[in-house]
């Protein structure tokens, strides 16, 4: 249609419009008298219909406000009157030229007040619904008392378990012990030596119940204001009473927990920023110990860059819900731990889970997503789209067949989320982890990899290490790192320390903190009574600046021969102090002169024996294991569980062998003083594949090889009392 | 004189009153009462040290004086009545100020000796005591009747001179803060489309180069883009590299000292125009000598033992709310490095297994009594305690209630729980009301059953807003309604109340009728990790089922016997008066700097007693200028922007802690007012700031 039309009708209009104005205006100038108005101005305007105004002129003289107010009414009435017939007569002239224009805009209109209005209607009859159903006061008060009384659960009272699939035998029921049979849930470690976990003494501590603790802890109280120091020092004298065990329980593969150099970095470091840092990350909570470790940590994994949490377990959480949000695809191993599970959860992405180490089915599951984006043509690079596989499992103690699954993924495009907890530090040449088991390398291979520094390293907290874009994005998007606090320094430097010591570089870093000397400046205002420094100052005597007659004596003292030169006396005085030193500390910290490939070496040795020792059909302990127990981890794996054999585990409930496990772990703890774990009465509603109820051993590098003879001897011991003699109860089945 | 009608205060030792909102009244007066209308608390506690000012006047050895008769407690309380009103009007009135040098005269000459803040203890008091009515007692001032003309003027003059302590984003900071970010993404979209056209740019990602060279260092298989999505969605990723980046040195700032009051942030240069910052680390990396002289030129230059160089500054942004960290070798070293000797900083096992130690235990015994609940858990982190303790409360089937601007790690554990969520207005009680009522009158959605349990989530100290929660009210809510109340007191606990026990004891409710407390020790306590407080039956089944017990590892036992030291300090059991003053000296500086800010016509959020204080910045592009300038001025200040508070909001926050003195305040203080004026920042004063 012409546009040149429309805007003539415009034109038209606003003529017209203008038009009645100006005779308002004239008339109103009229009635004040002001006639130069009349004059000055186009009287052609008029002369349509001047009559009416001229007939009005006289009265303007004698005007009186009703008179002027009725004219003026008048005129506007009139106006308005012939408004409607104007615009019928603009809008039939407007048909008719150009009636598309009309409908359009017609529909436009009428479109707009059906929307206000149709809105406006639902609502009012949703709040009338509302309002007509809804209670009287009376009645909600009556619905809130009853829900209060009688409707509302306890806070902290059973509550049902849904979602995670069960899988496997009895796992289809819950199991809620309410007696937590546990037996070592309640033990309280005083001491930590060597492969030895001390506990609180007193038999009456050692089978408290958690209720019960409590009284145990006000009996604390009073004794809090007592220094630890002094603590301490009567319970290295007490060492006989408390009873103690051998640690297979914790993970801590490499016995950084009984290192006496990691403690030392620690004091040293204490000693400089002290505990805690205060803040997090963004906001004056980096400490250069904190970009230390990162960086240290990416060289050491061949990796751009690290960034550190200050908790294992939220950095696998934060990391996984950093990169993968709604609309994204995760395809997850079932047998995944919590922390990560979590992460999976909180992403909202959506999920796929293949079974457990099941490379297979994980094949079937990448085909099935590959069928679908045919079939509704989406394309890979749509959806993000990541792995999460675990390397080492923390519940089954399996190991992840990496080489397989990057395999997978490269041919199908996907990223690979790996967390490498209870793998780092453990497996690998050097300790890398279960990349380095496969020879494969992060970022090339696993573009994501988190891990928690508490197990292998010692230390407090995790990491995730990957390229730049990777790290950088987390620092701001990674909720655990973002929005808690930072790790406190010091364990920022124990963790550097035992990646020195997986680099071999131990000795350097000792050397740096002999430099700083920090450690041994006691602060004015407090005399350092510290039991460690005084033993430090006696073995370093001086026996080089030492007179004859100080070397005789400090000889005399330690029962030595007192004849002959000087030199002689030097030289005897120093074996001897050597000697002694390497005494004392040979069994606490053999050790810490451990380091690098040599560690390991000696991990995958106590591995390897304690694996065998397990299958080994000749030994007599191993023996009573036989039939009844069966390894279910991975023969390298140092975390190796053991759960029912099915002959055992047939014809008895989950909750039975639980306790039969329970039993196991507890007699093997207060008869055979080996500590390990018994996992069936843990918390399960936070997993997607519920393990089988096991017994979990942790090998260090600081056991033996008695301690591994007395855990097999404590076991074989231990499944006979809980399950009775083999031969008896085939026997019996017979 | 004795004006009963007028005096409708309340009386700080009445314990009464304490059990009621504002109906209970008492008539006591005093002898040189004239009638000032300003209600004031009730004091939470009778046996803890009753009035807050009288917490706050003795620094050293003072609590005889506190806990002496109450007849003279209740002089002086009618005598702060006086001076809280007159003094508020103080500011603009000169014959009020007059009068009110005068009551201070009579009521503070004894300690003003000792104390640091004598001169303007009078305001302090009064304000934190407006406050304290209005946010945690409700009382409204206003309503009083009045029968004396001067006082009715005087009463105007209150009102009139009470700034509001609800800031509304004037229309002139919204206008720029929009403009401000339009040009900024503008900006952005312009240098990625050059980037795209010039093919170069510190952020361009050469995707085409992967077909030349199949494998060019530093590229990885998940770089082609034809076969991945890109790892980054594209806003996120815009914000962060054309907004984050552009202010990135303002965040993020490396420190190699503890985070005591004067902290050594350690300098950082950029080669790639802020897209990564590295430490500068010792002067002779810098080529060019000029600017090294301008470092070593700088007023706060400053080299640590190795030679990197640091800046000291004046640190207003650590949580370091008690100061341990200042006076770390005297008041923890010797028992923290003692625990050493036993223990490791790590046992590597989870608390159910063998991650228990003799000090977690001790610390959950003294968290427990410390707070005044029957039993409580330590975890590892703060976050995590939320992030597994609420999954582990709730689940599917009940309801949580939170508070809109909870903290993140409270927002992860209830959407981890599976349990259906609704937030209330923030620090509205009613509308709390109004969600719980209908939440239990409806019931769940569709099959309208009744919920399981209603958990409500509340924060003691909103951290981004420096309000206090308002604790009271919303306990009465729950109680009322029968939901379960858990106080999230990561910010709180040690930094509140008389005697450091939190928003409970500030608000004088009874630890009782909150179900579940929360806290964490990395703030007041210098330590790391959470706690969660609540009756044994909890306590126990939290033990059994909590992810973070049952799976994640144990605190460190380093940690645990450093916070086992600070609570100590702070309790008194270590036999010196450390705690009490740590605990006076951060409600002193923290009201001290806030009076001052707000002096200055600052946007200051939050209440007094509150040890955290937001200024308002607004516009995106201030929140980069004000905390360089102010490090430029050596203070170490935090600024806060978008992905943390909303778009329109970015602020400020100063952290203030017992390890400030007064001079440093002073100092921070007319350095600001510097940068105030440099920036337009008084919103407070003006419109434009």
């Amino acid at each position: 249609m012409t546009g040149g039309k429309f805007t003539q009708h415009v034109h038209d209009l606003g003529y017209l419009t203008g038009r009645s104005l100006h005779r308002v205006l004239v008339r109103l100038s009229t009635l004040y008298g002001d006639n130069q108005l009349l004059e000055d101005h186009d009287i052609n305007i008029l002369e349509g219909d001047s009559s009416f105004i001229l007939s009005s002129l006289p009265f303007s003289t004698t005007s009186s406000t009703p008179l002027l107010l009725r004219t003026l009414f008048s005129t506007l009435f009139q106006f308005f009157l012939s408004l409607p017939s104007r615009y019928i007569a603009w809008w039939t002239s407007l048909l008719h030229s150009d009636p598309l224009h009309v409908l359009v805009e017609t529909l436009l209109i009428v479109m707009c007040i059906a929307l206000v209005l149709l809105q406006r209607r639902t609502d009012w009859k949703f709040r009338m619904e509302r309002k007509k159903g809804a209670p009287t006061v009376e009645e909600e008060e009556e619905l809130i008392s009853e829900w209060k009384m009688e409707k509302r659960m306890a806070l902290g009272a059973a509550v049902v378990v849904v979602g995670g699939r069960r899988r496997g035998r009895g796992g289809g029921e819950d199991v809620r012990l309410e007696e937590k049979s546990l037996g070592e849930s309640t033990l309280i470690v005083d001491k930590i030596e060597g492969s030895k976990l001390f506990f609180v003494s007193g038999d009456s501590k050692l089978s408290a119940s958690s209720s019960s603790s409590s009284e145990l802890g006000v009996a604390e109280v009073s004794t809090i204001a007592g220094s630890s120091s002094s603590s301490s020092n009567d319970t290295s004298e007490q060492n006989s009473n408390i009873p103690s065990a051998i640690n297979f329980a914790t993970f801590d593969y490499l016995s950084s927990s009984s290192s006496h150099t990691l403690r030392k970095v620690a004091k040293h470091a204490l000693a400089h920023y002290g505990c805690g840092s205060c803040g997090p990350r963004g906001f004056y909570g980096t400490i250069d110990a904190h970009l230390e470790v990162e960086d240290a940590m990416s060289s050491f994994l061949h990796a751009d860059a690290a960034i550190l949490y200050s908790d294992g377990a939220s950095a696998s959480t934060s990391t996984v819900a950093a990169f993968a949000k709604r609309g994204d695809l995760l395809i997850v191993d079932e047998g995944v731990h919590e922390a990560l599970l979590v992460g999976v959860t909180l992403s909202r992405a959506n999920v796929r889970y293949f079974r457990h180490n099941n490379v297979k089915d994980l094949r079937r599951v990448l085909e099935k997503v590959a069928a679908q984006d045919a079939l509704i043509q989406r394309k890979p690079t749509d959806q993000r789209r990541f792995l999460v596989v675990e390397g080492l499992y923390r519940n089954y103690g399996t190991i992840c067949p990496l080489d397989e699954i990057v395999k997978l993924k490269e041919e199908f495009h996907y990223r690979l989320i790996l967390d490498d907890s209870y793998g780092m530090g453990c497996l690998g040449k050097n300790g890398r982890g279960t990349l380095e088991h496969y020879g494969l390398r992060p970022m090339r291979h696993a573009e994501i990899v988190t891990f928690s520094l508490e197990n292998a390293l010692g230390s407090v907290g995790g990491m995730t290490v990957g390229n730049e874009e990777v790290v950088d994005h987390q620092r701001l998007s990674g909720a655990g790192y973002c929005f808690s606090a930072s790790a406190p320094p010091f364990l920022s430097k124990v963790c550097l320390a035992s990646v020195r010591r997986l680099e071999g570089k131990m000795d350097e870093m000792m050397k740096e903190i002999k430099g700083g000397g920090e450690d041994d400046v006691v602060p004015k205002d407090r005399n350092l009574s510290e039991s460690t420094a005084a033993a430090a100052g006696d073995w370093e005597v001086n026996y080089n600046e030492m007179t004859v007659a100080n070397l005789k004596i400090e000889l005399k003292k330690r029962g030595l021969g007192v004849t002959g030169r000087k030199a002689e006396l030097q030289e005897r005085l120093k074996d001897f102090l050597t000697a002694t030193a390497n005494d004392d500390k040979s069994a606490s910290t053999s050790i810490d002169e451990l380091s690098g490939p040599a560690l390991l070496e000696r991990l995958h040795q106590n591995v390897g024996h304690l694996y065998r020792t397990l299958t080994n059909p000749s030994h007599p302990h191993a023996l009573k294991l036989r039939n009844r127990l069966v390894i279910t981890s991975h023969p390298q794996s140092p975390v190796i569980y053991l759960r029912l054999s099915d002959d055992e585990a047939i014809g008895r409930t989950q909750h039975e062998q639980i306790s039969i496990l329970d039993r196991i772990s507890h007699y093997c703890l207060t008869v055979g003083k080996v500590a390990i774990v018994s996992t069936g009465g843990h918390v399960k509603r936070y997993l997607q594949l519920v393990p089988e109820p096991g017994l979990r051993m942790v090998v260090n590098v600081s056991q033996t090889l008695e301690d591994v003879e007395m855990l097999v001897k404590a076991l074989g011991d231990a499944v006979e009392s809980a399950l009775g003699d083999a031969a008896e109860s085939a026997l019996i089945s017979q | 004189m004795c004006n009963t009608n007028t005096t409708k205060s309340k009386q700080y030792l009445s314990p009464v009153a304490a059990s009621t909102l504002a109906n209970t009244y008492d008539d006591s007066c005093s002898s040189d009462n004239d009638g000032v209308p300003t209600p004031l608390p009730a004091s939470p506690h009778s046996s803890a040290p009753p009035s807050p000012r009288g917490s706050v006047i003795g620094s050293l050895g003072d609590n005889a004086n506190i806990s002496t008769a109450t007849a003279t407690a209740t002089t002086t309380t009618a005598a702060a009545k006086k001076a809280s009103s007159s003094l508020l009007a103080a500011h603009d009135d000169d014959d009020a100020r007059g009068r009110l040098r005068l009551v201070s005269k009579i009521n503070y000459s004894r300690r003003e000796g000792d104390d640091p803040y004598a001169d303007v203890r009078e305001r302090m008091e009064a304000l934190s005591l407006r406050d304290k009515s209005r946010h945690v007692y409700h009382c409204q001032s206003e309503t009083q009747p009045q029968d004396d003309d001067d006082e009715g003027s005087e009463k105007n003059n209150f009102m009139v001179a009470t700034p509001s302590s609800h800031h509304e984003i004037t229309i002139f900071a919204a206008i720029t803060t929009y403009l401000g970010y339009v040009v900024l993404i503008v900006t952005g979209h312009i240098r990625d489309v050059c980037a795209n056209i010039f093919r170069k740019g510190r952020y361009f990602r050469s995707q085409s180069t992967t077909a030349t060279t199949p494998n060019p260092p530093g590229h990885y298989p998940s770089d082609d883009f034809t076969k991945y999505a890109p790892l980054l969605k594209s806003w996120e990723n815009f914000y962060t590299r054309r907004l984050y980046h552009r202010i990135q040195d303002c965040f993020n700032r490396p420190i190699a000292s503890r985070p005591s009051a004067i902290i050594s942030v350690l300098e950082r240069v950029s080669f790639d125009g802020n897209k990564t910052m590295s430490v500068l680390g010792k002067l002779s990396n810098l080529e060019d000598e000029k600017i090294a002289l301008s470092y070593q030129m700088g007023q706060h230059y400053d080299t640590t033992p190795d030679g990197r160089v640091v800046r000291k500054c004046l640190n207003l942004g650590s949580y370091n709310y008690l100061g341990f960290a200042d006076d770390w070798d005297v008041t923890c070293r010797k028992d923290v490095m003692g625990s050493l000797d036993n223990l490791p900083s790590s046992v590597g096992s989870s608390r159910l297994e063998f991650g228990t130690t003799t000090l977690h235990r001790r610390v959950e015994t003294i968290v427990a009594s410390f707070v005044g609940k029957e039993d409580a858990l330590v975890l590892n982190m703060g976050f995590n305690t939320n992030a597994t303790i609420i999954p582990t409360l709730t689940a599917r089937g009940d309801l949580i209630v939170s508070d809109e601007l909870n903290h993140t790690s409270i927002v992860n554990g209830a959407r981890a729980s599976g349990a259906a969520i609704r937030t209330f207005r923030h620090n509205d009680a009613s509308n709390l009301e109004f969600i719980l009522r209908e939440a239990i009158v409806y019931g769940q959605p569709r099959t309208r059953r009744p919920w399981n349990r209603i958990l409500v989530v509340v924060e003691g100290i909103y951290s981004m807003e420096g309000e206090y929660c308002n604790l009271r009210n919303v306990v009465t809510v729950c109680k009322k309604y029968g939901a379960y109340v858990y106080l999230d007191e990561a910010h709180s606990i040690g930094a509140m109340g008389p005697t450091g026990r939190g928003c409970c004891e500030y608000t004088g409710v009874d630890p009782a009728d909150v179900d579940i407390l929360m806290g964490t020790f990395t703030k007041s306590f210098g330590g790391m990790g959470g706690y969660v407080a609540a009756d044994r039956r909890i306590i126990a089944e939290l033990r059994r089922e909590c992810a973070g017990s049952a799976y994640h590892n144990s605190l460190s036992p380093v940690v645990c016997q450093q916070i086992i030291s600070s609570f100590q300090v702070i309790m008194g059991k270590d036999g010196t008066l450390i705690g009490s003053q740590k605990l006076n000296a951060l409600r002193d500086n923290s009201n001290y700097f806030r009076m001052r800010l707000t002096d200055m016509g600052l946007h200051v959020l939050g209440n007094y007693d509150s040890p955290i204080m937001p200024v308002m910045l607004y516009n995106p592009t201030k929140i980069a200028a004000f905390s360089r300038e102010c490090l430029k001025r050596g203070l170490a200040v935090v600024v806060v922007g978008f992905p943390a508070v909303p778009i329109l909001m970015s602020r400020a926050r100063f952290c203030i802690s017992a390890g400030h003195t007064r001079e440093e305040l002073d100092r921070a203080l007319k350095e600001l007012d510097e940068v105030a004026d440099l920036l337009k920042l008084r919103y407070a004063r003006s419109t434009f700031g």
